[in-house]
């Protein structure tokens, strides 16, 4: 009996140490994956360290954009269900919802807009209301985006709304102190693919890699309460911020420039405008504006074309403005001299087309001085015809045109020069007043700058410090090329001032700026004909005796006048003379 | 014989002593280790706050600049300056200095 029992008893120890024996094989071996994996995540937490973006200064170190904590304001629908009342349909509710939502997020988008007229203030609302419902009527979903990039006071204001179910990620946004200044040099920051932020045109675009740094992440151990544990070192890579881009522009230029534009292109009723002023030392970009510009703070309100920088992007024929590279290359090249003496009797033919000059008159034995005081298509044929094709061109190609000037800002154009090969005799007279080419606004004060410069075309550049965690990279001045002779480039430098002071304009420009410069008025090309639409431009530089900036400004399509001498040269002037007691440059009585 | 015995008896309460002094020994680290242990495992409640202090400084800092940045504004000042009566020069005199303004 006692043996029987003994034996029971052995059985029953031995099943038992097989179950067990079973089950930790089961755990240890077969769930082992499993079991590691849930085991991990219990004591293991991983934080995603975001990225600070970097910060775009001014050149004197003032901050042009910075970041600020904002929020994404979120739903867990089965939360949101939950204090739906049994007496409504779940659409009743969730437009009830967004009724009390929509008023909060309407304030924030109009935040900082100065005039917002009722259809607009209608318009946004319909669209933010449109946007919640939408979010909110994908019931089979359980977290969905409500607004983005929101501010601490709207958070508030919505947590006062004590919406059971509405939570909130901490994100952060953009910040400019400046408002709109700026904003297509500037760039903004949108989502790219997979929803991260990414730079868009200007400097966030070209930059976006340098200022958006790198996320990182870290594991480190906790303790049941989620609380690190010391014991064992975190492991991961940290999250590296964005840099810094302390740039050329001078925000109190710019701030001039932007205001000036703006008040033009409205004035003189042009379809839009750009401005772009360098040093001429360096061909460091002081300031540049467009116009119609857009909203900084919320770029989706505005249209697509807003975005772009016209002084990079934009493309056109320069017209009489291009006669400074004309005259530049037939005086350096030795084609002609101070005393050459153009016939200029009247219109003149080309490949079987008639060339005239803008108002048909024409002014016999002019010198060069003449030929550019009366912008004379004739004089400046006359000129690109003893240098020769191949000459002008070279010289062309030499000042930057045909290629990108390299500049560090996103969307820059190249403009167009054709090949040698396609080059007739009519394109060598059309080239020589600047239609038949075209240009950027960038290209052509650039090339102004090279005169200014003693014949040193410089590569044109925003950023002269990136400002990193791990360092600073300077970025110096680059010469390019010698362009025209020293000599050459002093006796344009005189012939433009002779240009403007007794120019087209004399009558309505102030004097004493000591500027050397030249009007453009290039009709625009529609469906292969020249149209009575214009560019109206004048590119200029000043003072002539030792030059510090150049200055690009370019209407198109103005309709109060379209002439360059009666829009885009007093405009000019009118930036000139905000800016000469601000540089401290004398003006002569 | 008796010199025997009293070797033994010598050794027997050395080898006592050593055990004892490396159970103290023992016991003596063990203890000090579940003290260090303990600092270290709570010590992560203040680093947790540390990290907190730190965030919020950062993001009290980063507010205050761009208030800053926000009072330093040209539309601002420009602001500002029409308030107060501020009028823009239409004669401005630049003076360029050619040589020592006194001379003896």
């Amino acid at each position: 009996m006692n043996h029987k029992r003994l034996i029971f008893l052995e059985i029953l120890l031995f099943l038992f140490s097989a179950v067990i024996i079973g089950r930790l094989f089961y755990w240890q071996v077969l769930k082992h994956e499993s079991f590691s994996v849930a085991a991990k995540t219990q004591i293991e937490n991983t934080v995603l360290l975001g990225a600070k973006r970097g910060k775009i200064l001014d050149s004197d170190g003032s901050v042009l954009v910075a970041n600020q904590k904002a929020y994404l304001a979120y739903a867990i629908l089965p939360e949101i269900k939950k204090i739906r009342s049994k007496n409504e349909t779940y659409d009743e509710f969730v437009k009830g919802l967004a009724d009390r939502l929509t008023p909060v997020l309407v304030k924030e988008k109009l935040a900082g807009k100065e005039k917002v007229s009722q259809s607009e203030k209608d318009a946004v609302r319909e669209e933010i209301k449109a946007n919640i419902l939408l979010q909110l009527r994908q019931s089979d979903l359980v977290w969905v985006p409500l607004a983005r990039k929101i501010g601490e006071e709207t958070k508030k204001k919505i947590e006062d709304l004590n919406i059971k179910g509405i939570g909130f990620e901490e994100d952060s946004k953009r910040f400019y102190p400046e408002g709109a200044l700026a904003a297509n040099l500037l760039g903004f920051v949108g989502k790219d693919e997979k929803g991260n932020d990414k730079g868009y045109f200007g400097l966030e675009g070209y930059h976006t890699s340098k200022l958006s740094g790198r996320a990182g992440r870290l594991i480190q151990e906790v303790d049941a309460l989620g609380r690190p544990i010391l014991a064992a070192s975190p492991e991961g890579l940290g999250a590296l911020d964005g840099s810094d881009l302390l740039t050329t522009i001078d925000r109190s230029v710019q701030f001039v420039v932007d205001r000036k534009l703006e008040e033009g292109v409205k004035r003189f009723g042009a379809k839009s405008g750009t401005v772009i002023v360098l040093d001429t030392k360096t061909s460091a970009l002081l300031a540049s504006a467009s116009y119609p510009t857009f909203d900084l703070v919320d770029p989706s309100g505005s249209s697509s074309e807003s975005y772009k920088n016209l002084g990079i992007s934009e493309v056109y024929e320069p017209g009489s403005t291009f006669k400074l590279v004309t005259f530049s290359s037939a005086l350096d090249s030795g084609s002609i001299t101070t005393d050459t003496i153009c016939p200029c009797k009247g219109p003149i033919k080309a490949s079987g087309y008639e060339v005239q000059t803008f108002d048909n008159k024409y002014h016999p034995d002019s010198t060069i001085t003449d030929i550019l005081q009366h912008s004379d298509n004739v004089g400046a044929a006359f000129a690109a015809k003893k240098t020769g094709t191949d000459k002008l061109l070279s010289y062309i190609k030499s000042f930057g045109f045909g290629v990108s000037t390299g500049i560090d800002l996103q969307g820059e154009e190249a403009g167009i020069i054709k090949e040698r090969g396609d080059w007739h005799e009519i394109d060598l007279v059309t080239a020589a007043f600047g239609q038949g080419l075209s240009v950027t606004s960038l290209q052509m004060v650039n090339a102004i700058a090279a005169i200014a410069n003693d014949g040193v075309l410089m590569k044109p550049f925003t950023v002269q410090k990136i400002i990193g965690p791990k360092g600073e990279i300077e970025f110096k001045p680059k010469q390019i090329r010698r362009v025209i002779t020293s000599s050459t480039a002093a006796l344009m430098r005189q012939l433009l001032l002779a240009a403007v002071e007794g120019g087209e304009a004399k009558r309505i420009i102030p004097h004493g700026y000591r500027i050397g410069g030249k009007t453009g008025t290039a009709q625009v090309p529609v469906a292969g004909r020249y149209s009575t639409k214009t560019v109206a431009s004048f590119v200029g530089f000043g003072p002539v005796e030792d030059p510090t900036f150049a200055m690009i400004v370019v209407l198109f399509e103005p309709s109060a006048s379209i002439f360059a001498a009666e829009t885009a040269e007093p405009l000019f002037f009118e930036i000139v003379k905000e800016l000469y007691p601000y540089w401290g440059i004398p003006v002569e009585k | 014989m008796n010199n025997t015995s009293d070797k033994e008896k010598k050794n027997k309460s050395i080898y006592k002593s050593a055990v004892s002094l490396l159970v103290i020994i023992v016991l003596c680290l063990s203890f000090t280790r579940v003290v260090l242990s303990n600092i270290l495992a709570t010590s992560g409640q203040r680093l947790a706050a540390a990290n907190q202090k730190v965030q919020i400084f950062q993001e009290e800092n980063q507010t205050l600049e761009n208030e800053i940045s926000k009072l330093n504004s040209l539309t601002r000042v420009e602001e500002l300056a029409k308030k107060k009566g501020f009028v823009k020069s239409t004669n401005v005199e630049i003076l360029i200095p050619t040589g020592p303004i006194a001379k003896r």
